[in-house]
């Protein structure tokens, strides 16, 4: 096609610009809550800031650390040797268990704890013995103790299978020739798994791990329910007592913590790099006498059970049991809300995702890296953190004239740019994946033939990484589905979703009406799940 | 009538690395088919995305029929150049069938139209018939003359082609070649090729244009380039070109040596050496009147001739090797010794 | 471009159906209908509403929110706020939206007489229209009759590793807190929360419904909670909540003092209410004896006027004296509390 007459250079250069400033949209809705945060967090924050530092700060601090380190051990402790069993053994079972052990990605922690809350209360004639036995100072040892057996249990056993995950892939991709080689140097199997698997999945370990210590630090819904105060509660504490300020250098903080656990994984990570062929064969798995498989179902059984069977198991139960004072309409609502928002906000960050990743087909430049690279940095945000963040900046454009609909308590607005800035990475990440598996060739093929750089993205690009930007809506779309902190602070009043609709409910003790909703959230989370299990381990890579 | 006209293009990826392309200047006249010959890194491929206008030159300007495409800062979008360009991995969109392939860059037609195009456009390529089909069910051949019909579709002002034919077995790629340019003087279509293969730009090419490090090394026939290459790079480029110590290369029958580098440069003696391709000279008995005299210290049947290895000696001088390509009834064996003689032949014309 | 464009397009689309989706309830304008913010959202509330609307033909539609967040949001929305009655779970929330200059008074006999003098506002910006009373309640088989007594007991030396309570996050406490320190004065408020804190035989967890069944199950000897969920458990169908709630003994605390802490549901008038008298029918139906009957029994809280009679559970409780001393002071208190709780390691 022949340009026309007119100078086609001059207008080209101009209709960048527009077109570069959407595409780094979505990053800097990324970047505003760690702007706000860090400015407002810098400012005098009155009277009630000394006062928490003395009276709080330090609990905060040290429970979030405890919290972290032990969810992530116990974690690694649940999911390597299940990893390792599963790729590397032969046993009755092994293919159910196989898929099995990520069933308690699709349970939220606070839904698990929901499951044990009643547990700390059955456990009551044991504590009634120990004070009878060893006195009233072991039995208030005991008691303090016990709340963080359990939350550390809970979280752990949900969220092991990113651990689980993550060296199942190594495993499988490096086993064969390694594992091989090793024992026919006459290394048996407990000395295969110590000296080189574990070893040679380090940087897999540490990249699940780090995910764990996440999860586990940006844990609200178990925490609370066991009665703990680690600094992401501590943060909406604050918060809702009304100290802005205050909240946000808690969010810092928290932060602070979490770019120290990115930056040890890179570390650790960049100091290693295993370039193992990636075999082509698949491991021959060592098939396993009675004795081994019962071994081998007696390691890789208990975090399933606990993360999964039970919790689910007796949700069901309660359920069946409240059905007839569960508030059906109301949970109709919450399902009906939290599918909504859930679809609104992935459709949003895929939209963000693609919008950032494509730029790179539509126009060349330094800053459209940056641009991609502050999209992903949303997921190391602590929600609490975004919660403050988003909060405040809806709040304050809320409270000029005119703008009263965007104000929290009114419209979703903020809960949808919370959902947005903490999950976009999670999009990004597959979609960005996808684009880079597609040949740059076809994109300028099609703009040889005369597709405009839109035309070209719409009918080449779009079409060949549509699984990509799918799976990433679904794993944003579960991500959303399950979030409980920001979704408590941020929403409308009167509107529940599933998880607040189950916190709530648990929190005042009515658990099996709280089984419905979360019984529901776990079913669907399972839906979207199980054909995306391999993605979630192409993330972890 | 010039249709391309490239000038003093220069191109630097980062600023840290060195030029991809510099101030690399040619033309192109209509309906001829160009060459753009060089080793992997020489810039020609950028060259070629430069004319495409998927890049943009850092000095110099592209035009195409008078019309600045390409200048520093302001580029005409590759949708807009009316250049086509067939890729090296063919760049078949998956998702679409062969007909709807070609047809991408009909749009500007209406529907009916575009569907009338396709057939002629198979048979042109060969392939009648394919248009329900999707690239994955395609030959590597098949492919390549899909990409090309596809990119000639639009009837692009000039087509570019990159290392069309490196994707396919060499079985595949003689007759891929010799179809490619029989289709594209069909068309009378304006044509840049990309390829490190000397061979295929030989054959196929009205001009070759020969890259290293960005540098434009010469610019002429193929001819011209195989015997009068402006440098030693460009001679050995296209080919095995001896060097040898000596002012000249008598030979009793009183032949002269065909390939020598243009212009002699100031530094050097012009009297001193000469290039001489391998099928330009011929083994003959040691006897009085041969100059050059050595042991034969390799030999290779290659079907059509034997090469052979010649170590000569020369007073004063550290021995050399000197490759001839070996065409007569002689028998020759490793150890023996030979002297090497200009081959009389007819220089086909320039 | 037009697909920057459709970008823009789809986003603004999906967010605004998004966004737009909890408003278009709330704002659905009827012909009679009283908006109602509320704290309150027990079972009991609906049956209120329906009764209500069942009697007046006026509709009742409620925002459930916590008063903080009710509060900052009638503030937000100013003359354009859709709410006519504003609900809180204490008086001293309700002090504040006065303050704040978010209600305004309503003169009306039967709400004057309809709730306790000390339990409504002087001016008649906000009445009281339930009670609960924050009580000790104490395991019937190991705790002797007169062995505590009051509030300040729970933090004596004896009670180590005894006692139970929430956290003190919940309002509840913060509320008592209050009325500590109205009654003690910062430093001995201080003090006892400090003991409390001190003799808790885990750290806090869960809410009062489980204090009680955690004491019940023999966790501890004396928890603190609010009367109506110990009504609720007594009632409950669960026989297992019931028999746990048996094994318990109510004590109304200080009553040899100042009296039992309480607080109250209590309901006020909008500054920009449209439909003030709908709002004023929706009060006085409140502290009607049909509504208080139902209060007292389905929300087992202790009817405005505290009469015993409408419900069985609660005459067998009998009367107590009520702590109106510190009641108009707590909602001042409220900041200090908070500070001292946290200073005393309550957690």
């Amino acid at each position: 096609m022949p340009p026309d007459g007119s100078d086609p250079v001059r207008r080209q250069r101009s209709r960048w610009r527009p077109a570069l400033l959407a595409v780094w949209l979505p990053a800097l809705v990324v970047l505003l809550p760690v702007l706000v945060v860090v400015w407002r967090g810098l400012q005098p924050a009155g009277e009630a800031w000394p006062q928490i530092v003395e009276a709080r700060l330090g609990g905060h601090l040290w429970q979030s650390l405890v919290l972290a380190g032990s969810v992530t051990l116990l974690a690694m402790v649940f999911g390597v040797p299940a990893a390792w069993q599963v790729t590397m053994h032969e046993f009755p079972g092994r293919r159910l268990l196989e898929w099995a052990l990520v069933l308690p990605l699709a349970m939220p922690g606070f839904v698990a704890a929901m499951a044990y809350v009643d547990g700390l209360e059955s456990l009551i004639p044991l504590y009634v013995r120990v004070r009878t036995a060893f006195g009233l100072e072991a039995f208030l040892r005991v008691q303090q103790i016990a709340p963080w057996v359990f939350a550390i249990g809970v979280l752990a056993a949900t969220l092991f299978p990113y651990v689980y995950l993550s060296c199942r892939a190594v495993f499988e991709r490096e086993a064969a020739g390694t594992m091989e080689a090793a024992r026919t140097l006459g290394a048996g199997p407990a000395r295969v798994f110590l000296r080189v698997a574990v070893p040679m999945a380090r940087p897999a370990i540490a990249a699940g791990g780090s995910l764990v210590a996440m999860e586990a630090l940006n844990d609200y819904g178990v925490v609370t329910a066991f009665g703990l105060s680690p600094l992401t509660p501590g943060i909406f504490r604050v918060w809702t007592e009304g100290h802005p300020e205050a909240a946000m250098r808690l969010a810092l903080m928290l932060t602070a913590l979490m770019v120290l656990l990115v930056g040890l994984e890179n570390w650790q990570r960049g100091r290693r790099r295993f370039a193992a062929d990636p075999g082509d064969i698949p491991p021959a798995r060592h098939r396993l006498g009675a004795a081994g498989a019962a071994r081998a179902w007696m390691i890789c059984a208990p975090p399933l059970v606990l993360g999964f069977l039970i919790p689910a198991w007796r949700m069901a139960r309660w359920a069946w049991q409240a059905r007839d004072r569960t508030d059906w309409r109301g949970l109709l609502d919450a399902a009906g809300n939290s599918l909504l928002l859930a679809a609104g906000a992935s459709v949003l960050i895929s939209l963000g995702a693609v919008t950032l990743v494509a730029a790179r087909r539509l126009a060349t430049g330094p800053s459209l890296a940056a641009a991609q690279r502050l999209g992903l940095l949303g997921y190391a945000l602590p929600g609490a953190m975004v919660a403050v963040g988003i909060g405040t900046v809806v709040s304050t454009l809320a409270a000029r004239p005119g703008f009263g609909f965007l104000a929290l308590s009114v419209s979703a607005t903020g809960l949808v740019a919370a959902y947005f800035v903490r999950f976009l990475a999670v999009s990004l990440q597959p979609v960005g994946a996808g684009f880079d598996r597609l040949s740059a060739g076809l994109h300028e093929a099609a703009r040889t033939l005369g597709a405009s750089p839109t035309r070209a993205l719409v009918r080449i690009d779009l079409p060949l990484v549509w699984p990509a930007v799918l799976a990433g809506a679904t794993l944003a779309f579960i991500d959303v589905f399950k979030e409980l902190p920001m979704t408590l602070v941020l929403r409308p009043f009167d509107f529940q979703t599933l998880a607040t609709e189950t916190y709530r409910l648990t929190g005042e003790s009515r658990i099996p009406e709280a089984a419905g909703p979360g019984l529901l959230m776990v079913a669907i989370s399972l839906v979207g799940l199980i054909p995306l299990s391999h993605l979630i381990r192409r993330r972890l890579q | 009538m010039i249709r391309l006209l490239v000038r003093n293009v220069s191109k630097t990826h980062r600023r840290t690395s060195p030029p991809a392309v510099r101030d690399a200047s040619f033309e192109l006249e209509d309906g001829h088919l160009l060459a753009l010959v060089g080793e992997s890194g020489s810039g020609k491929t950028t060259l070629l995305r430069l004319i495409a206008g998927l890049e943009s030159p850092d000095t110099g300007t592209i035009s195409v029929d008078g019309q600045t495409l390409s200048a520093p800062g302001s580029v005409t979008p590759p949708e807009q150049r009316g250049i086509g360009l067939v890729f090296q991995h063919h760049a078949l969109f998956p998702h679409l069938t062969v007909a709807q392939n070609i047809t991408f860059g009909l749009r500007h037609l209406p529907r009916i139209e575009r569907r009338r195009l396709v057939e002629p456009l198979l048979e042109l390529v060969n392939l009648p018939g394919f248009g329900r089909r999707y690239p994955h069910e395609l030959s590597g051949g098949e492919r390549q003359r899909i990409a090309l019909a596809r990119a000639l579709a639009p009837n692009p002002r000039v087509l570019l082609l990159d290392e069309p034919f490196s994707s396919l077995d060499a079985r595949l790629r003689h007759a891929i070649r010799d179809e490619t340019r029989a289709i594209l003087k069909e068309r009378g279509a304006t044509a840049v090729l990309v390829t490190h293969d000397t061979g295929d730009a030989l054959s196929i090419a009205d001009r070759i244009v020969v890259l290293k490090d960005g540098c434009v090394q010469q610019c002429g026939a193929p001819a011209e380039i195989y015997h009068a290459p402006a440098n030693a790079e460009v001679a050995s480029l296209f080919g095995i070109c001896n060097f040898l110590p000596l002012t000249s290369l008598p030979h009793p029958d009183g032949a002269r040596i065909h390939c020598q580098i243009g212009p002699p440069r100031p530094q050097q003696d012009p009297g001193f050496g000469l290039w001489v391709r391998p099928e330009d000279l011929e083994l003959v008995r040691p006897a009085a009147g041969t100059t050059l005299t050595g042991t034969v210290s390799r030999v290779s049947f290659h079907g059509a001739y034997l090469e052979v290895e010649l170590l000569c000696s020369q007073p004063g001088l550290e021995p050399f090797p000197v490759i001839i390509h070996h065409a007569n009834s002689l028998p020759v064996s490793p150890g023996e010794t030979w002297s090497v003689a200009p081959r009389p032949r007819r220089r086909p014309p320039v | 471009m037009g697909f920057i464009r459709s970008i823009c397009v789809g986003s603004l689309s999906v967010v605004s159906a998004v966004v737009l989706v909890p408003d278009g309830r709330g704002l659905a304008s009827a012909a009679e209908v009283v908006h109602v913010y509320s704290h309150r959202h027990y079972g009991v509330d609906e049956q209120l509403n329906t009764l209500f609307t069942g009697k007046t033909g006026i509709e009742v539609k409620v925002v459930n929110a916590e008063a903080d967040q009710l509060i900052e949001r009638l503030q937000a929305e100013g003359e354009s706020s859709p709410a006519d009655v504003l609900i809180t779970v204490d008086a001293g929330r309700m002090q504040r939206a006065r303050k704040e200059g978010l209600l305004q008074p309503v003169m009306s006999e039967v709400l004057t007489r309809g709730t306790p003098a000390e339990l409504q506002d002087a001016d008649g910006y906000w009445y009281a229209y339930a009670i609960r009373a924050r009580v000790l309640l104490v395991a019937a088989d190991r705790v002797k009759a007169g062995e505590i007594r009051d509030y300040e007991d729970l933090a004596r030396p004896e009670w180590r590793g005894r006692v139970l309570v929430r956290s003190s996050s919940s309002s509840y406490n913060q509320a008592l807190m209050a009325s500590m320190v109205s009654a003690l004065g910062e430093k001995r408020a201080l003090a006892w929360a400090r003991g409390l804190a001190a003799n808790l035989a885990r750290p806090p967890q869960g809410g009062d419904r489980d204090q009680i069944k955690a004491c019940a199950a023999g966790l501890a000897d004396v928890c603190l909670a609010n009367t109506y969920y110990y009504g609720l458990l007594l009632h409950s169908a669960d026989p297992a909540e019931r028999a746990a709630a048996g094994k318990m003994r109510l004590i109304f605390p200080n009553q040899g003092g100042r009296g039992t802490h309480v607080n109250v549901s209590a309901a006020g008038v909008t500054r920009h209410a449209r439909n003030v008298a709908n709002a004023r029918a929706y009060l006085e139906f409140l502290v009607s004896p049909e509504a208080q009957k139902l209060l007292a029994n389905g929300g087992q809280e202790f009817p405005a006027l505290m009469d015993l009679t409408l419900n069985p559970t609660q005459e067998k409780w009998g009367a107590f004296k009520v702590d109106t001393a510190t009641f108009r002071q707590m909602g001042e208190d409220q900041p200090k509390a908070v500070r001292l709780i946290d200073a005393a390691g309550w957690k």
